[in-house]
């Protein structure tokens, strides 16, 4: 062989083989995709709180924008995951004219840059008054809360958040959020996961009870 | 993944091609007179200190390849260039971000290292059909650096010097061979800083072939 063509394919089949990359998406389970990030505020008392109440479907945004509501299969298994996760957590559901201590949100987001949290209050997008009294009633457009700054990359998210409806009137007619909790990964819409995934959520919160 | 391996064929033309540009200066002029030898190995690359942090796997998908001119009978001088590819799993674990954030994951931590570095190897003993050598260089180490939450990664490319030394032998296929059989071990000492990752050092141990480039 030619000494030059030797020396050519010497270094292309050395550089070929330095391309050999063990990519870790592909040795990573559906399962071991997801990733949780919960966030509170420190200054909440979460055993002061007795009674919730959870929006009965989900708000979806798009790149930001809301799109619409849904209350599907994944949905459904969600806000039962939800509910018997709080009542084991000693929390009691009410509905709203019983005035309930916490609202429970639910934000599916889709087609967003994803990343780390930064935790904000519930209605810093809104710069106005709601009442909490009519927290979760139709028509009355309480929207959720865009608490989390997620990945640099598209994905699926469902963020779960935790507003203080209590002490809105002690907190100059502000409802705010309390906890938010963010799932993300391959299975976060699967109807077969809502369970597991409130159940991680829950279990990186121990400080979520009630004293009753 | 598609950007980080765009960067990786940047950084790979940017600079790999350096030490053949260096093989290529010493082996044309000096080829006809026989003293251009290449060495073409498989590579296994152990992490030390703290560098087992993150990755306490061996590596196993390693290469390296060194052009080298006979300067006399025993100094050898020239460029090498290697890779491998450092990759480890952990199980979920909850952890907190330091930004108030409790985050639980799979973290899966990915790192390439693609040395460049100038090289001089002794042979102790030339006359021996065995021929022991020591060696040593410095260079640049390319560091491709990942760390994975769950399907979500977090990269840190830094190119930093590096240093190495060690020993190793080369074995004639026989006694008329111009073939050898190239074994040996050296300890890379490779600076690093991002990720509270102060060096990604390793010991290596190779296994290849030596033959003339004429």
């Amino acid at each position: 062989m030619n000494n030059k063509i030797r020396f050519a394919v010497t270094a292309a089949t050395f550089l070929v083989l330095a391309g050999c990359h063990k990519d870790p998406l592909n040795h990573l389970s559906d399962s071991e995709s997801m990733v949780y990030i919960t966030n509170r505020d420190s200054t909440a008392n979460f055993a002061s709180y007795k009674t919730y109440r959870i929006a009965d479907s989900a708000d979806v945004v798009e790149n930001g924008q809301l799109a619409g509501r849904a209350r599907g299969a994944f949905e459904m298994a969600l806000i039962n995951a939800l509910d018997s996760a709080l009542q084991q957590r000693g929390y009691t559901r009410v509905d709203s004219a019983a005035q309930p201590d916490l609202a429970v949100t639910l934000t599916e987001l889709t087609d967003i840059n994803t990343g780390f949290i930064d935790y904000t209050n519930y209605w810093d997008a809104y710069n106005g008054y709601w009442d909490p009294y009519y927290w979760g009633d139709p028509g009355y457009g309480y929207y959720s809360p865009y608490a989390f700054g997620t990945y640099s990359v598209q994905t699926n998210s469902l963020e779960t958040d935790m507003l203080d409806l209590k002490n809105a009137a002690a907190n100059g007619d502000r409802i705010t959020s309390v906890w938010s909790g963010l799932s993300t990964g391959a299975l976060v819409f699967d109807p077969g996961y809502a369970a597991t995934q409130v159940q991680q959520l829950l279990a990186q919160s121990p400080y979520i009870k009630s004293t009753l | 993944m598609i950007t980080k391996q765009v960067n990786m064929i940047k950084i790979s033309f940017k600079y790999l091609g350096l030490p053949f540009v260096l093989a290529a200066v010493v082996y044309f002029p000096a080829r006809s007179q026989n003293r251009v030898q290449m060495s073409l190995d498989y590579k296994v690359d152990i992490p030390t200190g703290d560098f087992r942090k993150d990755v306490s796997n061996t590596a196993g998908r390693g290469f390296d390849a060194a052009v080298l001119y006979a300067v006399t009978g025993r100094l050898q001088v020239g460029g090498q260039i290697g890779f491998n590819d450092f990759y480890q799993k952990f199980p979920r674990s909850v952890f907190e971000d330091g930004q108030g954030n409790t985050i639980s994951a799979v973290t899966t931590n990915s790192v390439q290292q693609i040395p460049v570095q100038a090289t001089v190897r002794y042979i102790l003993a030339d006359r021996a059909f065995v021929h022991p050598y020591v060696t040593a260089g410095a260079g640049l180490n390319i560091i491709l650096y990942d760390q994975y939450l769950g399907e979500f990664s977090g990269q840190e490319n830094k190119t930093r010097p590096a240093v190495h030394a060690g020993a190793g032998v080369y074995i004639p296929l026989s006694r008329n061979s111009p073939l050898s059989l190239d074994l040996g071990a050296w300890y890379q000492y490779a600076p690093f800083d991002p990720a509270g990752v102060k060096d990604v050092s390793t010991v290596a141990l190779h296994a290849g072939i030596l033959f003339p480039l004429h």
